[in-house]
């Protein structure tokens, strides 16, 4: 019995008692070295805008480096910015920084669908429009294995929308959070009387929303929506807490949390109580903006860098303290996390604007937690951090975002090498795009071994 | 009796419910707006809503099986104008017959939306149902055609068309772009030919000239001159065309488009870039963007030349390209700017008709000729010259895009002309539900009407309209200060559609968090998407900017401007329409009815009206009219143009 059938077999007789047989990397075949399934979530944190690699994951400081971006090393031998990023520094053995990202796309939207969806940007919009965002494939992937008590959708985004569902079911859309105004523009009903009473009226009289007469298919976004309303873990999870989100966010020296409102603390912050709450999220996508710094590209890490690395690592704290599904597991060791851009900035000199420019000869990420073996850097850039000079991998080229794809589908044990030849265009679709200078693509295999 | 009519009743739904679901398919599409960029809903035919593979068509019922019981339905036999003509005969050919017509209100609320993105006020709808005149249908166009709300509606389609943004264009720009030239180009009823003149050779300062913000936003910001104006001739073919170029400004069509796109599989590289030449006559200048803003000028010596190794595209290489138009061929004439005989090039050709006949079609029909909107294939769409074999006629209905076409240069390219022609069609007033055997195929017959969803701005307009709360939702932005020139105040608005571009998420939250959530793009790099989600719901029942505008006791302050147009202190409170209803003296019933007119535009059923009551029990209408309200809110049909 193949996966696949499994998974309807246990979907049809309901999967609770099928779900330690599916957790973790047991439920993938061994002999398979591509699969390797050692996640069970994912948080992506796509840094839109395209982060300047060598002021971060490669740093290479310059004459133009003020001396508040510090300089120290992380365990693996890494050059860090201490200065901006000092909690990170010291959680070095939580991540690993692949270095050897390449790509031929240096314009936001072209790049960016890249990164959301491991596939090229199609000019062709009817081509494109077939395309899913990771999350609703990965959703689509991962319905099998919902239980009957996982009330929270599988696939969340905060920061920026994803793109859709492309040619698969609209439910599989992500599930959008303004974590600023979620909770009392959308949950609470406070101005909302009785809102039992509402929502009798509403299933007793909306002839659209009956029983055997749905002929919008919409009646599920009103009967999620109960649940998730009437679900103490959902209003737990969904709710910020205040003591929590004061870890997320640095602090000033008087005390006094370093910055409010949304942002990457707040998002990461809500992105562990989902996970925590385990009640079906598997997949959480961050857009993470304002990182397209053509001027005043210090200025901007001056005060961004310490948001960044307070959050990620009272993030890494949090979950490494968190008890995972599997026994013996953490939060953290069950979770996938991933930092990556649509590509890196002009290396060497400032612009005249004291920024940098797009640049995708090289640039970086980082991986954590799920299976990734931390403490280690993977590829490597010339001085300046203008050009890959070592593919750090078996395979004789560099990295690019569509490996990093099929690397975020092989954690989570899905096959990345699947397509689909029944498409609506007729085009085969494959999970993992073919980018024409990369290939086939690969799984950044040093990650986990 | 009154037993007996209503289980009568229920007996008889449930077999026209039985019989819906043996037989017939609604399939519901989205709105289209002005999306240059269709996602994957609004594009590739993709009408089945949830289709995974093109080997599943899911089964669709009938909207309202019981809706018109009793109720006679007339189907019209008599063409109203060149687009019956076409399709009725097209229909006997194929042995398919029509739908009934929709019923006055049912037409009253899709041509408001349509045409406006809003409904009417309770107040008009009554007018519109006493209204005893055989010709009232056509009058209520003319009205809405000539209406405010017409030019908000088709102002915003422009903006979602030319992709306005305050990203590109800095917030000046994109106001100024979209309500100083856009509108009044719409207000005016400009021919679109013109405009497209206007904004392709258009030159100043973007935040004086706002029609230079066009080709600012083409551009795109960064990149070398090719790029640049790559990006231009992508977007103006693109949007003014409705053939995308942008494969072949990689690329050359064979090999890649073989099978998609026959005019683009025979067209090379260098043909795209002959055609982007036209506009390197065009400088982008600026020493502070943010300031000042863009000076687009004209400057002849800077020819195209492939000739680079780096930026969005691969490397180009072929020396000097002169301009030549990528349909025709045809280069400038002798003394002609180059600038200005591409707008000539592509407003003279058929296809910048075709584009926006299909355009307008799409948009009040919800089946485009083609889609997407930015696939056309010049050389599969006439009739008269059909593609060698393999390949077959591209639109669905290749004679009525031709006849539109015609219509269409005859008119001067009128937009409002084109809108009339369609809304007064038999073929636009078409019932969604039918009475007949019923396949997917039939759609592209247009048989009946296809149900489409709103988008996000046209739920918050239609709401806002609903509720009569004209509360204002931004108080940040931009707008000219009237009778003053270029001064400008802080930018405020009340419908959604209003409003020029989302971008300023933070000035706006109370709007802009409503149109995220209900898909809309940013017009950049986030496309907008049709796909709901559970907060879509949530964000119904449960926000304020719904909460704050239902029930019996809302109220709402306007305030006074003086003769310059300057907000004084004065001001006025006015009661919400659902408020008025509330405390008037009519019966029960008759507040019930008129609920349902304002928020649904339909009359209550029997059933409904029964179950209300059932439900309301011994409490006055003011207790549960905050319950109902948001009752019918929430109702699916809210969120459809059926």
């Amino acid at each position: 019995m193949d996966r696949r059938t499994a998974l309807k077999i246990g979907a049809g007789l309901g999967l609770a008692g099928l779900r330690p047989l599916l957790a973790g990397k047991t439920r993938f075949d061994k002999r398979d070295p591509q699969l390797w399934g050692t996640a069970r979530n994912c948080v992506f944190i796509n840094t839109v805008g395209g982060m300047s690699h060598v002021d971060t994951f490669d740093y290479k400081p310059g004459p133009a480096t003020p001396n508040a971006m510090g300089q120290s090393r992380l365990s693996s031998g890494a050059l860090w910015p201490a200065g901006i990023m000092p909690d990170l520094a010291a959680r070095g053995d939580h991540f690993t920084l692949v270095r050897s990202l390449y790509g031929v796309e240096r314009n936001h939207q072209r790049a960016q669908f890249a990164v959301e969806t491991g596939h090229r940007f199609n000019p062709a919009a009817s081509l494109r429009a077939e395309v899913p965002s990771l999350g609703s494939l990965i959703s689509v992937e991962l319905a099998g294995q919902r239980g009957a008590d996982d009330v929270l959708p599988t696939f969340f985004a905060m920061g920026m929308r994803p793109p859709g569902t492309g040619m698969f079911p609209r439910q599989h859309n992500a599930y959008f959070l303004e974590v600023e105004n979620r909770f009392d523009r959308e949950f609470d009903a406070y101005l909302n009387g009785d809102i039992r009473t509402r929502l009798n009226w509403l299933w007793t009289l909306d002839p659209l929303k009956q029983e055997g007469h749905d002929p919008l298919g919409s009646r599920y976004l009103w009967s999620s929506a109960e649940a998730l309303m009437f679900d103490e873990r959902a209003r737990a999870a969904l709710t910020l807490d205040d003591e929590r989100q004061l870890r997320y966010l640095p602090q000033q020296e008087d005390g006094q949390p370093y910055v409010s409102g949304r942002g990457i603390g707040e998002w990461l912050a809500q992105a562990y109580q989902l996970l925590a709450a385990d009640s079906g999220t598997r997949f959480i996508h961050i857009g993470y903006q304002d990182w397209d710094r053509h001027s005043q590209v210090y200025g901007h890490l001056a005060y961004e860098g310490p948001l960044f690395d307070r959050a990620l690592a009272a993030f890494f704290d949090e979950m490494s303290e968190t008890p995972g599904v599997e026994a013996g597991k953490s939060l953290l060791d069950e979770t996938l996390v991933v930092v990556v851009g649509e590509f890196g900035r002009t290396p060497g000199a400032l612009n005249r604007l004291q920024g940098r420019d797009h640049f995708s000869d090289a640039f970086s990420a980082l991986f954590a937690g799920g299976g990734v073996q931390g403490g280690r850097i993977i590829g490597a850039t010339d001085a300046v951090g203008g050009a890959v000079i070592d593919n750090g991998w078996s395979h004789d080229r560099p990295i690019g975002l569509v490996d990093l794809s099929a690397t975020v589908f092989s954690a989570l044990g899905i096959d990345y090498r699947r397509s689909l030849a029944d498409t609506p265009s007729g085009r085969t679709f494959y999970y993992v795009g073919r980018d024409s200078w990369a290939g086939t693509p690969h799984v950044i295999d040093p990650l986990f071994s | 009796m009154e037993d007996l009519l209503v289980r009568f009743y229920l007996i008889k739904s449930t077999v026209l419910l039985l019989l819906a679901l043996l037989i017939g398919s609604g399939r519901l599409v989205p709105a289209y707006a002005g999306d240059p960029h269709p996602n994957c809903m609004s594009g590739c035919d993709r009408a089945d809503r949830g289709k995974t593979t093109r080997g599943t068509v899911p089964k669709a019922t009938f909207l309202f099986p019981s809706r018109y019981q009793g109720m006679a339905l007339p189907v019209a036999d008599q063409p109203a104008n060149l687009i019956d003509r076409v399709l009725f005969e097209v229909q006997r050919e194929a042995g398919v017959e029509r739908t009934f017509r929709c019923d006055d209100l049912n037409f009253m609320r899709r041509v408001s939306l349509d045409l406006t993105g809003r409904i009417p006020n309770l107040k008009r709808i009554l007018a519109f149902l006493k209204d005893q005149d055989p010709d009232k249908r056509a009058r209520y166009v003319d009205e809405l055609l000539a209406s405010e709300a017409f030019v908000d509606r088709w102002t915003y389609w422009f903006n979602e068309l030319f992709e306005t943004t305050y990203k590109v264009q800095n917030t000046r720009g994109a106001v100024g772009f979209s309500t100083f030239y856009l509108r009044e180009a719409v207000a005016e009823n400009r021919s679109l030919a013109t405009m497209a003149t206007e904004l392709i050779t258009a030159r100043g300062n973007s935040y004086r000239a706002w029609s230079t913000n066009y080709l600012l936003r083409a551009g795109g910001l960064g990149g070398n001159l090719q790029d640049r104006v790559d990006n231009e001739a992508t977007h103006i073919t693109d949007v003014f065309l409705g053939t995308s170029t942008a494969c072949i400004s990689c690329h050359d069509g064979s090999g890649y488009l073989d099978d998609i796109n026959l005019f683009l599989s025979r067209q090379k590289r260098r043909n795209f870039w002959e055609t982007a030449a036209f506009l390197t006559a065009k400088q982008i200048t600026s020493d502070n963007p943010l300031l000042h803003g863009f000076d687009l000028t004209d400057r002849l010596d800077t020819p195209y030349i492939a000739d680079t190794v780096d930026g969005m595209r691969p490397p180009r290489e072929g020396g000097v390209i002169p301009p030549r138009f990528v349909l025709t061929g045809e280069e400038p004439g002798d003394g002609e700017h180059p600038a200005a005989a591409l707008a000539r090039m592509v407003t003279e050709d058929r296809m910048f008709a075709r584009n926006f006949v299909n355009r307008l079609w799409g948009h009040m029909t919800a089946v485009p000729f083609v889609s997407p909107y930015n696939e056309l294939d010049p050389a599969r769409l006439d009739p008269d010259q059909p593609p060698p074999s393999p390949w077959t006629l591209q639109a669905n209905q290749p004679r009525l895009m031709e006849a539109m076409t015609d219509f269409f240069i005859e008119s001067g390219h009128d937009l409002r002309a084109t809108l009339r022609l369609i809304a007064l069609s038999e073929t636009y007033q078409l019932s969604t539900d039918t009475v007949r055997d019923w396949r997917p195929e039939h759609r592209d017959l247009y048989v009946r009407r296809v149900v489409r969803e709103l988008t996000g701005e046209e739920v918050f307009d239609q709401f806002v309209v609903a509720t009569d709360v004209l509360r204002r939702v931004g108080a940040a932005g931009i707008e000219r200060v009237p009778g003053d020139g270029d001064s400008f105040t802080p930018l405020s608005f009340v419908f959604a559609h209003q409003f020029p571009d989302n971008y300023h998420g933070h000035m706006f939250y109370m709007l802009t968090q409503f149109l995220t959530v209900f898909g809309v793009g940013n017009r950049y790099d986030q496309p907008r998407f049709d796909a709901p989600a559970p907060s879509q719901a949530l964000l119904m029942m449960n926000d304020y900017v719904i909460q704050g505008r239902i029930g019996p006791y809302q109220t709402y302050i306007v305030w006074e401007r003086d003769e310059h147009g300057n907000i004084t202190n004065e001001y006025r409170e006015v009661i919400s329409q659902l408020t008025h209803l509330a405390h008037t003296a009519l019966s029960d019933r008759e507040k019930i009815r008129r609920t349902f007119l304002a928020i649904l535009m339909r009359e209550p059923t029997r059933l409904e009206m029964r179950k209300i009551e059932a439900l309301k029990g011994n409490q006055s209408f003011v207790d549960v009219a905050h319950t109902l309200h948001w009752t019918l809110i929430n109702y699916s049909e809210f969120r459809i143009n059926y």
